[in-house]
């Protein structure tokens, strides 16, 4: 029983920190395959695949760490762990949201 | 856990047993005369390790002298590029491999389980094996330079630089081979840190009650599970192109130079965090302590080591801003590194509202936290600086980068050691260290510091770059280096005094220590006994000793649980991970000269193997395997104690069977390190596939499918034989479980020699491109823990046949089936990426 | 080449990028500079002040505030800044006037100027000419290990990795002489890899490319005469000298080395001695360079060698 109730605040805890580990991996990983391969120029209504790709998982990535976030806040003022996955999940926000921003400033393959 | 438990009565009554405490004494004695190499106490080798990680820091400084001494003036003929070029790469690499993680690991042996309330760390032998391992091929590697065979690659390798053609000589072996040890080191030391941390507290000692410095042990250790295994397949596919040309970072053949840089700074990034946050949970027990008030913002400062922790895994690409990759790739790597500032700054704010909450005694443990916070501030400040990839496009590379990189290390990390040192050695010590020298030591290191590497950030926008053996005169740096090369000689001065002072105060003595001289407030400050505590406390906060009157008293007259040694073995308390209930006993080994004997022929096989004299090394590593059997055939040795009371009506089994086993646990941790290799090769494969396509292009250069499918089908059924095994075990280790083991064993290795044979079918050749040497590399790596998994079940068997195994003391049966069953697996992935995924993309 | 102390300053920017960049240098060390003071007051204030003044900065949310809300705002508006400028620096919609592409060798620079198809126009070594004024576009590789172009005065650095290759504008805004390093580590003697990038004015330049496009000149008759015969018997296996028959491409191209303003890299200044001091003891010079030392010559013939490549220009 101990066990089990120990994996349950672990997997609440790094469920924001893999949310953001996803995240960082997709962009960073998609950039880099089509740089590499000279895919850049692939447009979408006008948008290149790069900042479409980026802009759809990073909305993703945000909702699924607010939908982490809100239930752990609720709990937050009891429980240890549902305080610290709420504020982990925070701080993943932030980087989530920092690290798709030059999407939207710097120019995709250059 | 409130007011009723001051109430409640304690667990054991007084007075206590005759003979009970010198029982208890006896079994925790450590060995006398030349047995006590063999020591296995936390005390003793956490002592052993931080004074030899001590030690690589002045050997590594006298190393940055002689280099200070080449750059005072330009143009200097004091050492030749050869001889700077070797002590430039020892500098970096003895600091960051042999003083740097192993000090502050070191730390967490000494202090954690006394901290938390248990008798020893839950695998004692393994950390003196890892020590002695440390401590022998540590010196052997250093003393490389004195043969002039030194690695002068620098303490990163970069290839082509350090691959076979440029660098022919054995020196650059003597990094890959020589720091193999230090990986083993490390990985033993996070197992053992895991499991303590979560496992072995005093019962009560919830999750947010353990002390930040646990915390941060726990997130160090958790990063070196996942950092230190890239490093490790960076240094076996390093030596493997060295050794038989296998060309993964060859771009002649397919391979690229910056898939050694990816791999290296996703550990090297990681590693510099692994190295400041234990720091920092110790200058969070220090402020406390020295500004008399717990710690201001508690919950933020786990919130902030943990952050740290994760976010640091994505910053490693801000090592590579000037190597041409995409300017968007490296902006995600630039923002990243912005992101893991705040944490950073969560933590100094906590420890200014400490201060403020209390009223701070200014000794010098508190002078050198004063000298960590405004140096570290001033080199995270550069940090956020060379986080502007731009900016960075002119600093990297040049002594800017020298100066910040030492800011943060030496600020992050030396200063709150010396604070640790001020502060902890009353407790390790029949005497703690002069105030008055303390004083001078710290003016002489804090000054001569900052006239050493302030002007450095100049230096280098002044266009000086890293890792010259001299520079021209007229550039307007020869001022500049020589006011470096004169701080430099101040901080050796302080080093000196501090050295001198230890001469003349420590007395190592962890069982008459100084005591609380500090009055501080949490566990280790108890009285001491080479046994730990006389019984194991119920903690109700986090600082036990402030909050909890009578708590020293009490637990020295043995009134709390486990007064004595019921079963006559070493013992401490398992307890639950998150409420620190206690579960079993954990009976602990003691001393043997196996572990110790088994670390120096690891040692010796990885040195012989350095100096290419192979069978030499085959033989050692063959003494090290045997050495390691004996050492695990004594423990669990049998047969069952009944359930031990241990005070307060608890009875308590001894062996806990299952995922609840702290062996479980460790075994756990370790397939978590060799998932993380093996991650670390698939992103080779997929990354070498992404840059060089031309070289995945002839399919037929893979085995027909009828290979890899069979050689999956009979690793399947091996793992089905063990399942097999396993429930035959829980009726009895008989003639089912046996024959059982006996089936799984062919079927592993005939799978792995299908597969392999279907690629010797094949054209490929691990020689001839970086795609036939990856493909290899995976059937290597399978292959390795192929031998492992037979070895433990050889291991097995032989237990059963000794009647050391049953339905209960499975121990032995279940760990190796954790493992058999991560292999199956692993080498199931590493078929679909080698022979489905070329299929699919075509 | 006279050396001075701005010749390899960052802070002395002499060209567009290099201007942007010590801008952003300036509001990074500034900010720094401001919080660093800051976080220093309140740990004076949070240890020295008396208690009851004091007692605000001990509460939770002054962590939050100042460890938290004020990192997050600076930190956004520096990114954005930061990515703003990066994006400007590596633009590069304006035609390159010049291409010239950089070769990184241990421990010297080949250097091909390009015409405009993108074909080797000629072959120099160590020095840089560009119009000023115009931007530059650099093409930069590696024959062995990593190495890195860097010139302060014009621009952030780039490696040169082998397998790739990278682009690097640089443009200087007026004639004038800069000096450069290698900055990634490559063994031995990496810290004598330099060159100079040496900006004029359009009209210069255009002659001087016109110049270097030609081979060798006759040599003159007596001692050159004699060294230029020493030079073909003992140094035409690694070096090459157009209209001549040594075509040696181990070596740096000595087309017209004696136009150059240093020797070996930016190791030394170009003239008869030092030529003569380079060829009869390079490894004291440059240790582990890949040149022997030619003790075998005599002091005469030593000069004849040098006179030979003194009038290459």
């Amino acid at each position: 029983m101990a066990v089990s109730r120990f994996s349950a605040s672990v997997l609440r805890m790094s469920c924001p920190v893999m949310i953001w580990a996803m995240h960082f991996l997709a962009i960073y990983g998609f950039t880099a395959f089509v740089c590499a391969r000279g895919l850049a120029d692939l447009r979408w209504l006008g948008v290149g695949i790069v900042p479409w790709t980026i802009t759809l998982v990073t909305l993703l990535a945000m909702a699924a760490t607010i939908a982490v976030i809100l239930p752990a806040a609720r709990a937050a003022r009891a429980s240890f762990s549902h305080w610290m996955a709420a504020t982990i999940g925070a701080l993943a926000l932030i980087a989530i949201v920092w690290e798709a921003l030059p999407v939207f400033i710097v120019p995709t393959c250059d | 856990m409130s007011s009723a438990d001051a109430v409640a009565p304690l667990p054991n009554p007084l007075p206590r047993p005759r003979g009970e405490l010198d029982r208890l004494r006896k079994i925790w004695d450590p060995p006398s005369g030349l047995r006590f190499l063999t020591v296995i106490n936390n005390e003793y080798v956490g002592l052993f390790y931080v004074g030899t990680a001590f030690l690589f820091f002045l050997l590594a400084g006298v190393l940055a002298l002689i280099m200070r001494t080449q750059l005072a003036v330009p143009e200097n003929d004091l050492l030749t590029p050869n001889t700077y070029n070797q002590l430039f790469t020892m500098h970096g690499t003895v600091m960051m491999f042999l003083f740097a993680v192993p000090a502050v690991e070191a730390m967490g042996i000494l202090l954690l389980p006394n901290m938390l309330g248990a008798r020893d760390l839950p695998f004692p032998r393994l950390s003196a094996y890892a020590f002695w391992a440390y401590f022998v091929g540590g010196l052997v590697f250093f003393c490389s330079l004195f043969f002039n065979v030194a690695p002068k690659g620098g303490w990163f390798m970069y290839p082509p630089l350090t691959g076979g053609k440029y660098s022919p000589g054995i020196n650059e072996d003597f990094w890959l081979l020589g720091i193999g040890f230090i990986e083993i080191s490390a990985i033993a030391g996070a197992i053992e840190i895991i499991v303590g941390v979560l496992r072995t507290r005093a019962p009560g000692m919830t999750l947010d009650r353990i002390p930040v410095f646990a915390w941060a042990m726990l997130v160090f250790a958790i990063m070196i599970v996942f950092a230190f295994p890239a490093i490790i397949l960076a240094t076996v596919l390093l030596e493997l192109e060295r050794a038989f040309g296998w060309p993964f970072f060859d771009a002649a053949k397919g391979g690229d130079p910056l898939l050694w840089q990816h791999l290296f700074w996703f550990f090297g990034h990681p590693e510099v965090y692994i190295i400041f946050l234990p720091a920092a949970g110790m200058v969070s027990m220090i402020v406390p302590a020295m500004a008399r008030t717990p710690l201001v913002g508690y919950r933020l400062v786990v919130l902030a080591l943990v952050g740290t922790g994760f976010l640091s895994f994505g910053l490693w690409v801000h090592h590579m801003f000037a190597t041409g990759i995409p300017q968007l790739s490296l902006s995600f790597f630039s923002a990243a590194s912005m992101a893991v500032a705040i944490p950073s700054g969560i933590q100094v704010f906590a420890w200014i509202a400490t201060f403020a909450a209390g009223r701070v005694q200014l000794r010098t443990p508190m002078l050198f936290v004063l000298g960590f916070l405004f140096t570290f501030v001033l080199g995270g400040l550069t940090g956020v600086m060379v986080a502007a990839v731009p900016f960075d496009w002119q600093a990297h590379d040049t002594y800017f980068v020298v100066a910040h990189l030492h800011y943060v290390l030496f600020g992050g990390m030396v200063f709150p050691l010396f604070a640790a040192f001020y502060y902890w050695m009353p407790y390790t010590s029949r005497n703690a260290l002069s105030e008055r020298v303390g004083r001078w030591v710290f003016g002489l290191i804090f000054v001569g510091f900052n006239v050493a590497f302030f002007p450095m950030h100049v230096t280098g926008l002044a266009g000086m770059p890293r890792r010259v053996y001299t520079y021209p005169a007229g550039l307007g740096w020869d001022t500049l280096n020589l006011i470096s090369t004169i701080g430099a000689f101040l901080i050796a001065a302080g080093v000196l005094l501090f050295v001198i002072d230890v001469a003349r105060k420590f007395r190592m003595s962890p069982e008459e220590n100084a005591g609380n001289i500090w009055n501080a407030g949490t566990l280790e400050w108890l009285p001491n006994g080479s046994y730990s505590n006389r019984s194991i406390p119920i903690v109700t906060s986090r600082e036990p000793l402030w909050e909890q009157p009578n708590l020293a008293q009490d637990v020295e007259a043995g009134r709390y649980y486990l007064p004595g040694a019921p079963t006559g073995r070493r013992e401490t308390i398992l307890t639950s991970p998150v409420e620190a209930q206690p579960q079993a006993l954990l009976l602990m080994p003691d001393a043997a000269w196996t572990p110790v004997l088994g670390a120096v022929f690891t040692a010796a096989f990885f040195m012989l193997l350095t100096v290419k004299l192979v069978a030499p090394a085959l033989v050692c590593g063959v003494i090290t395997l045997a050495m390691i059997i004996w050492w695990l055939w004594e423990t669990d040795p049998g047969p069952m104690h009944p359930s031990v009371d241990i005070g307060g009506g608890l009875k308590l089994p001894v062996y806990l069977t299952g995922p609840a086993s702290h062996s479980w646990w460790a075994m756990v941790v370790l397939i978590l390190v060799a998932a993380s290799v093996y991650g670390c090769l698939v992103f080779s494969y997929l990354f070498i596939w992404t840059v060089a396509p031309q070289i995945w292009t002839a399919i037929d250069a893979l085995p027909a499918p009828g290979y890899p499918l069979a050689a999956a089908g009979l690793i399947a059924l091996s793992s089905v034989a063990i399942a097999y095994a396993s429930r035959a075990l829980r009726e009895s280790a008989g003639w089912r479980l046996r024959s059982a083991l006996l089936t799984a064993i062919p079927l592993l290795v005939g799978g792995l020699a299908v597969h392999i044979y279907g690629l010797e079918t094949t054209r490929l050749s691990p020689v001839e491109s970086s795609y036939g040497a990856l493909v290899y590399a995976f059937a290597c790596i399978d292959g390795f823990f192929v031998a492992v998994v037979v070895i433990m079940a050889l291991y097995t068997l032989a237990r059963s046949a000794a009647g050391l195994l049953d339905r209960v003391r499975r121990a032995t049966f279940d760990n190796m089936m954790l493992l058999w069953h991560y292999t199956v697996a692993q080498s199931a992935v590493g078929l679909v990426v080698t022979h489905a995924f070329p299929r699919l993309v075509g | 080449m006279e050396l001075h102390h701005r010749i390899q300053s960052a802070l002395n920017s002499q060209g567009p990028h290099a201007d942007e960049l010590v801008t952003l240098a300036w509001i990074l060390f500034i900010g720094g500079a401001l919080i660093f003071l800051i976080v220093v007051a309140l740990t004076a204030y949070a240890l020295f002040a008396p208690e009851k003044r004091r007692a605000w900065l001990s509460r939770e949310a002054v962590i939050i505030g100042g460890g938290l809300i004020f990192p997050v705002l600076t930190l956004s508006a520096l990114l954005v800044y930061t990515l703003i400028a990066a994006a400007s620096i590596i633009e590069r919609s304006e035609l390159a006037a010049v291409r010239v592409e950089v070769i990184g060798e241990q421990w010297w620079w080949r250097v091909h100027y390009l015409d405009a198809q993108g074909r080797r126009d000629f072959t120099t070594a160590n020095e840089i000419r560009i119009p000023a004024g115009r931007p530059v576009e650099l093409s930069l590789k590696s024959a062995d290990v990593i190495h890195s172009f860097w010139v302060p005065n014009l621009a952030g650095k780039l490696d040169m990795i082998p397998g790739r290759t990278n682009r690097l504008r640089i443009e200087a805004k007026q004639p004038g002489v800069f000096r450069g390093q290698c900055a990634e580590y490559c063994g031995g003697p990496h810290a004598k890899m330099a060159f100079y990038v040496i900006a004029e004015a359009p009209e210069h330049f255009e002659a001087w490319l016109k110049s270097q496009r030609e081979p060798a000149a006759e040599a003159a008759v007596g001692a050159s005469e004699q060294g230029r015969a020493l030079f073909l018997s003992h140094c035409a296996a690694c070096h090459t000298v157009r209209g001549t028959a040594a075509a040696g491409l181990r070596g740096p191209d000595l087309t017209h080395v004696g136009s150059r303003t240093s020797l070996a890299a930016a190791t030394l200044p170009n003239n008869a001695g030092t030529l003569a001091a380079w060829i009869a003891s390079s490894q004291h010079i440059k240790p582990e360079n890949l040149m022997p030392s030619f003790d075998i010559f005599t002091g005469q013939e030593l000069r004849a060698i040098a006179g030979y490549l003194e009038q290459l220009k």
